[in-house]
C-alpha cells in the first residue's frame, strides 16, 4: 500500500518542473529524491509513526496541486481584523508575490524564483542546513518537490513594530511543499505567524518545511497555526535555531485535519538562551492531530519551558510526543515540560510520551503529563448557575486551552482563533 | 560539588563481592544451538513430550524473530552459538535427596553469599529458599513446612514431574512462547527455576525466595518462574542474584509468570545484583528478562518490587495485566548504574478490567560512564472504565559523564480513566547539601541522607531481609539505609 505512495511520489519527482521553472536548486532536489526513495513510509513499526494512522494517505496515488480556486483564494486570504501584519502569501504551495506586502525597511521577503546571486547564496547556506539528521520521509518529499519557496530576512538590530504573516492556503486538492526560510538578524525583535489552511471539502495534501534561524539575542515570537478540517492532510517540520542569548517563543496551534501532524524541532545552540513553548492540538470527529516536539539544549546555561495542552473528542486521536536532549556539556539547564490533556469521548484516543535524555548532570529537568476528563463538579456548578450542560462543557474545555491563546501577545490573532476554537467545542457527539 | 562527587564515586568504585568463582566440576552441554541442544535439555530432565513440542515450537519461531533494536543499550551481539545451555554440578547429576548430599563447595558458595542452605540458621525460620546454581535447582528449603499449609514451593523441573497439569495449563500462559525474541528463546531452552502454587484461601505462612547464581564460564542462565495464587490467596516472593566476575558476558534471559485470581495477592521482590563487568566495560551479565504478571481475578493485586544495581546490560519491564476488575498492579523500582553499566527498565500496565489502579514509582540513579534509562507504558483499553494510574519516576545523576532518560508512553482510550505522569531529573543538590552540613552533618553523611531519602519510596515496599540487602547494595550506604 505504502508503495503506491511511494512510487507516485518518486515519479512526480522525477519529472518536476518548478512552477517559475528556476534551475539553481536542482541539487537541492536530487538530494531530496534520493534520500525519500531510500526513506522507509510511515507505519506503526516506525516509532516515530507509532500512532499515526497514515493509511489512507498511503494509499493515494498523490499528484501536483492544480490550478487555485480564485474565488477560494480570496476568501482564504482575508486580512485578519486588527492584526495590521506585513503579509506574504502562499497559494497551493507557490509563493505569490503579487499578494504580498511589506512596507518596512527593515524586513525583506525574496522569492527563491527571483533570488540574485547574493541571495542565493543566503538561501543555499540556510535551506535544509538547520533540519537535523534522521529518517525525515516528509522532510525529503518537500525537497524533492521543492518549488519557490521564500526567504524573509529581518535585518539586525530591527525592532519590528508589526508582525509577519506567511499564510499559506489551499484550494486545491495534490500535494503542496510550502517553503519558509526565516533570518532573524543580530538583535533583532520579531513576531512571525506561520499559518495554514485549507478550503473546507477539498482534499489537499501539504508538506510544509520551515526553518528559522535566530541571530544573537535576537527575539522571535514564533506563531504556528494549522487549522485542518476533515479533508486536509498537514504534515509540517518547524526548525528553529538559537543563537547566543536569544530568546524563542513558539505557539503552537494544530486544530482538526484528517492528519494534522507537526514536527517541532527548537535546537538551542547558542548559550544563554530562553526557549518557551505553548501549544494546543485539538481532536473530533475522525481527525489526527500530532504534537511532536524536540528541544535539543546542546550549550550550558539556557532555560526552556514547554506547556501543552490536548484535546480529543468524538472518535478524533491526539497524539504528543515531547522529547528533551540535554546534550553532554548543556550544564546548567532548566527545562520543565508539562502536558495536560482532556479525553472527553469513549471513542477518542490520546497518547502521550514526554521524554527526556540527559547527558548532562548539574541540570534541573522536570515534565509532567496528564490524561483526565471534566471535572464533574465544575460543571455541575455550572449547571446550578443555569447553564446547559453542553454549554458548560464547552466553556470549560475552551478554558482549558484558553490558557494558551492567552499567552499569545498578538490579541488579534488570539481573538482570530477563537473563531474555530468555539467551532470545535460546539455540538461535540462524546456518546 | 567535585569534592562531594569523588566522595560518591570513591564509594561507588568499590569491589563486586559476589565475584568469586566456585570451583567445582560440572557438567554442561557443548556450546552451540540448534533442535538437538532443545531435545537434549529436555531429555535431561526426563520431560513429558508435550513439552519438548512446545520447546521445539519456540525454538522454530525463535528461529524466525530478529534480536530487538529499540532498547537504549549498546552492546557486543551475543554469538548463541558460543553459549552452552546447560550447565550443573557433577556430583549433583542425579540430584541431592537431602542437603547433607549437597556438595559442600556448594553449599560454602552460599554461605559466601550469605545465604545460609541449613534451614535452621534462617532467621527464625521466616524465609524458604530455593537455590538455582547455573541451570539447575540446588536445594529448595522449608519444603515440609509448606506443604502442611497446602503451598507447593518447588523448582519447575520437579513441578513438571509432580503437577503436569498445572503446568501445562499456566505456562505460557502470560507470556506467550512468542512474546518476544528472548522469552522465545527461553522458552525453547529453558533450564530450571522454582514454581509457585498457592492453593485457594491460603495465605503463605513465609516468604518465599530463590537465589540465582551463574558460576560456570560461557553459559546462559534461562530460568522460568511461574508463580500462581488462586482464590484469595497471597504470597510474598524474593528472588537475588549474584554471579562471578569474568572477562566475557554472560546471558541471562529469565522470564517470570506471576497469575492472580480472584481476591489473590503476589508481591514480588528482586535484587538483582549480577556481575556489572569493570569499570572499562568488560564482561558483565546482559539481563534480558521478561518479567509480567496478569490479575485476572476480580480484586487481584499484583505488586513487583526492585532493586537493580547488577548487569553490564539490563533490558528488563515487569508488567501487570489488569484484567480483573478492581484489580492493582504496582511497581517499584530503583536502578543504580555505574561504571559502563546500561540499564532500560521499566514496566507496563495495561488496564483491561473496570476501575484498576496502578502506581508506578521508578527511581534511576547514574554515575560514572553508566547510561539509565525508565521505559514505561501505560495503556487504558476501551474497557477499562475508572481506571487509574499515577506515575512518578525520578532521576539522580552524579557525574557529568553519565546518562538518564525517561520515555513513558501513554495511551488512552477511556473517557473516564485519569493518568498522571510525573518525571524530574536533578543531581544531588548543593543546597541540600549545605544545609546538612549547616547543620553539623558531613558531606558524606548528608550524600547518603539525600540518596537514602530518594529511594524511600522504594525501599519501604520490600520486605525486611532484602530491605537491609539493599541498602549494602547501593553502597553508597552508610547505615543500612540507601544511602
Amino acid at each position: 500500500m505504502a508503495e503506491q505512495f511511494k512510487d507516485s511520489a518518486s515519479a512526480l519527482a522525477s519529472t518536476f518542473v518548478p512552477s517559475k521553472g528556476e534551475q539553481w536548486l536542482s541539487a537541492q532536489r536530487k538530494q531530496g529524491s534520493a534520500a525519500f526513495s531510500g526513506a522507509a513510509m510511515p507505519s506503526r513499526r516506525i516509532e516515530q509513526f507509532k500512532y499515526n494512522n497514515f493509511n489512507d494517505l498511503l494509499k493515494q496515488n498523490i499528484s501536483l496541486a492544480g490550478a487555485s480556486d480564485q474565488a477560494l483564494v480570496a476568501e482564504l486570504t482575508a486580512e485578519i481584523p486588527g492584526l495590521n501584519a506585513h503579509r506574504f502569501v502562499f497559494v497551493d504551495g507557490v509563493f505569490q508575490p503579487e499578494l504580498s506586502s511589506a512596507t518596512d525597511a527593515d524586513v525583506s521577503a525574496t522569492a527563491f524564483s527571483t533570488a540574485d546571486d547574493a541571495q542565493q547564496a543566503v538561501i543555499s547556506d540556510l535551506l535544509g542546513k538547520l533540519v537535523p539528521e534522521g529518517d525525515r520521509p516528509f522532510v525529503a518529499l518537500a525537497d524533492s518537490l521543492l518549488d519557490d519557496g521564500v526567504l524573509l530576512e529581518v535585518a539586525a538590530g530591527a525592532d519590528l513594530q508589526k508582525p509577519v504573516q506567511l499564510l499559506s492556503v489551499r484550494t486545491t486538492t495534490g500535494v503542496a511543499t510550502p517553503r519558509l526560510l526565516v533570518k532573524i538578524g543580530d538583535g533583532a525583535r520579531a513576531s512571525v505567524i506561520e499559518q495554514y489552511q485549507c478550503a473546507d471539502g477539498v482534499q489537499a495534501f501539504d508538506s510544509a518545511v520551515s526553518e528559522l534561524d535566530l541571530g544573537a539575542n535576537a527575539e522571535l515570537h514564533h506563531y504556528r497555526i494549522a487549522l485542518g478540517n476533515d479533508s486536509y492532510t498537514h504534515i509540517g517540520t518547524s526548525v528553529a535555531h538559537q543563537g547566543r542569548d536569544s530568546r524563542y517563543r513558539a505557539y503552537v496551534i494544530n486544530t482538526g485535519g484528517a492528519i494534522n501532524r507537526l514536527d517541532h524541532v527548537v535546537d538551542v545552540r547558542g548559550s544563554g538562551s530562553n526557549s518557551q513553548m505553548f501549544g494546543a492540538y485539538l481532536a473530533r470527529a475522525k481527525q489526527q492531530v500530532d504534537i511532536h516536539l524536540c528541544v535539543e539544549h546542546a550549550v550550558p546555561n539556557c532555560d526552556s519551558q514547554e506547556t501543552y495542552r490536548g484535546m480529543a473528542a468524538e472518535s478524533g486521536k491526539a497524539v504528543f510526543n515531547g522529547r528533551i536532549q540535554i546534550h553532554k556539556d548543556a550544564q546548567k539547564t532548566d527545562a520543565q515540560l508539562s502536558c495536560r490533556n482532556l479525553l472527553l469521548s469513549n471513542k477518542a484516543e490520546l497518547n502521550a510520551k514526554p521524554e527526556l535524555e540527559i547527558y548532562a548532570d548539574d541540570v534541573k529537568c522536570a515534565h509532567g503529563a496528564t490524561v483526565g476528563q471534566l471535572d464533574p463538579e465544575s460543571i455541575f456548578y455550572m449547571r446550578t448557575r443555569g447553564l446547559s450542560e453542553e454549554k458548560a462543557r464547552a466553556l470549560l474545555s475552551y478554558g482549558f486551552i484558553n490558557e494558551v491563546l492567552l499567552a499569545m501577545p498578538l490579541e488579534p490573532l488570539a481573538d482570530f482563533l477563537r473563531t474555530p476554537m468555539d467551532a470545535f467545542f460546539a455540538n461535540q457527539d462524546n456518546s | 560539588m567535585s569534592e562531594h562527587t569523588d566522595l560518591i564515586e570513591a564509594e561507588l568504585a568499590s569491589e563486586y563481592e559476589a565475584g568469586f568463582v566456585t570451583d567445582i566440576e560440572s557438567e554442561s552441554l557443548p556450546p552451540g544451538l540448534d533442535e538437538d541442544t532443545v531435545r537434549a535439555i529436555s531429555a535431561r530432565k526426563k520431560e513429558p513430550q508435550w513439552l519438548l513440542d512446545w520447546r521445539l515450537e519456540a525454538f522454530a519461531a525463535w528461529k524466525t524473530m530478529e534480536e530487538p533494536e529499540w532498547a537504549h543499550v549498546d552492546y557486543q551481539k551475543v554469538d548463541f552459538q558460543a553459549l552452552s545451555y546447560y550447565s550443573a554440578p557433577k556430583s549433583q547429576a542425579d540430584g541431592p535427596k537431602s542437603l547433607d548430599e549437597v556438595d559442600p563447595e556448594l553449599i560454602r558458595t552460599y554461605e559466601k553469599l550469605g545465604i545460609p542452605l541449613h534451614e535452621q540458621k534462617m532467621l527464625a525460620g521466616v524465609v524458604a529458599v530455593d537455590v538455582v546454581f547455573d541451570s539447575v535447582s540446588i536445594h529448595t528449603t522449608f519444603k515440609d513446612t509448606l506443604a502442611k499449609a497446602g503451598v507447593i514451593f518447588s523448582s519447575i523441573s520437579e513441578a513438571v514431574q509432580d503437577h503436569p497439569e498445572i503446568i501445562k495449563k499456566y505456562l505460557g500462559s502470560v507470556v506467550p512462547a512468542r512474546d518476544n525474541f528472548y522469552a522465545c528463546l527461553n522458552s525453547a531452552v529453558f533450564s530450571d527455576g522454582s514454581f509457585v502454587f498457592i492453593p485457594k484461601g491460603v495465605t503463605c505462612p513465609m516468604e518465599l525466595s530463590t537465589y540465582f547464581r551463574i558460576n560456570a564460564m560461557n553459559t546462559g542462565q534461562f530460568e522460568r518462574t511461574l508463580i500462581i495464587a488462586e482464590e484469595g490467596a497471597s504470597v510474598s516472593y524474593l528472588e537475588g542474584c549474584t554471579a562471578p566476575m569474568r572477562d566475557e558476558n554472560q546471558l541471562h534471559a529469565a522470564v517470570v509468570e506471576l497469575v492472580a485470581l480472584d481476591d489473590a495477592k503476589i508481591k514480588y521482590s528482586t535484587v538483582q545484583n549480577w556481575y556489572p563487568g569493570d569499570a572499562e566495560g568488560k564482561g558483565g551479565v546482559y539481563n534480558f528478562v521478561t518479567k509480567r504478571g496478569i490479575c485476572k481475578g476480580d480484586n487481584s493485586h499484583i505488586s513487583w518490587t526492585q532493586v537493580e544495581t547488577g548487569s553490564a546490560v539490563t533490558w528488563k519491564y515487569p508488567s501487570v495485566i489488569l484484567r480483573g476488575d478492581n484489580s492493582v498492579g504496582e511497581f517499584y523500582s530503583v536502578a543504580l548504574t555505574r561504571g559502563r553499566q546500561q540499564a532500560d527498565t521499566g514496566t507496563k500496565m495495561i488496564h483491561l478490567g473496570k476501575n484498576t489502579k496502578s502506581t508506578i514509582i521508578a527511581k534511576g540513579i547514574s554515575a560514572a560512564n553508566s547510561e539509565n534509562v525508565y521505559r514505561g507504558l501505560v495503556r487504558i483499553a476501551p474497557t477499562a472504565e475508572g481506571a487509574r494510574n499515577y506515575t512518578q519516576c525520578d532521576s539522580l545523576l552524579i557525574g557529568d559523564t553519565c546518562g538518564a532518560h525517561t520515555f513513558p508512553y501513554i495511551e488512552n482510550k477511556h473517557n473516564s480513566s485519569v493518568i498522571e505522569h510525573e518525571a524530574t531529573t536533578s543531581k544531588v543538590s548543593d543546597e541540600q547539601l549545605f544545609l546538612c552540613q549547616q547543620r553539623g552533618i558531613d558531606t558524606e553523611k548528608a550524600v547518603s541522607m539525600i540518596v537514602n531519602g530518594f529511594c524511600k519510596d522504594v525501599f519501604k515496599e520490600l520486605p525486611m531481609e532484602f530491605a537491609v540487602e539493599a541498602g549494602k547494595l547501593l553502597e553508597i550506604s552508610l547505615e543500612g539505609s540507601v544511602g
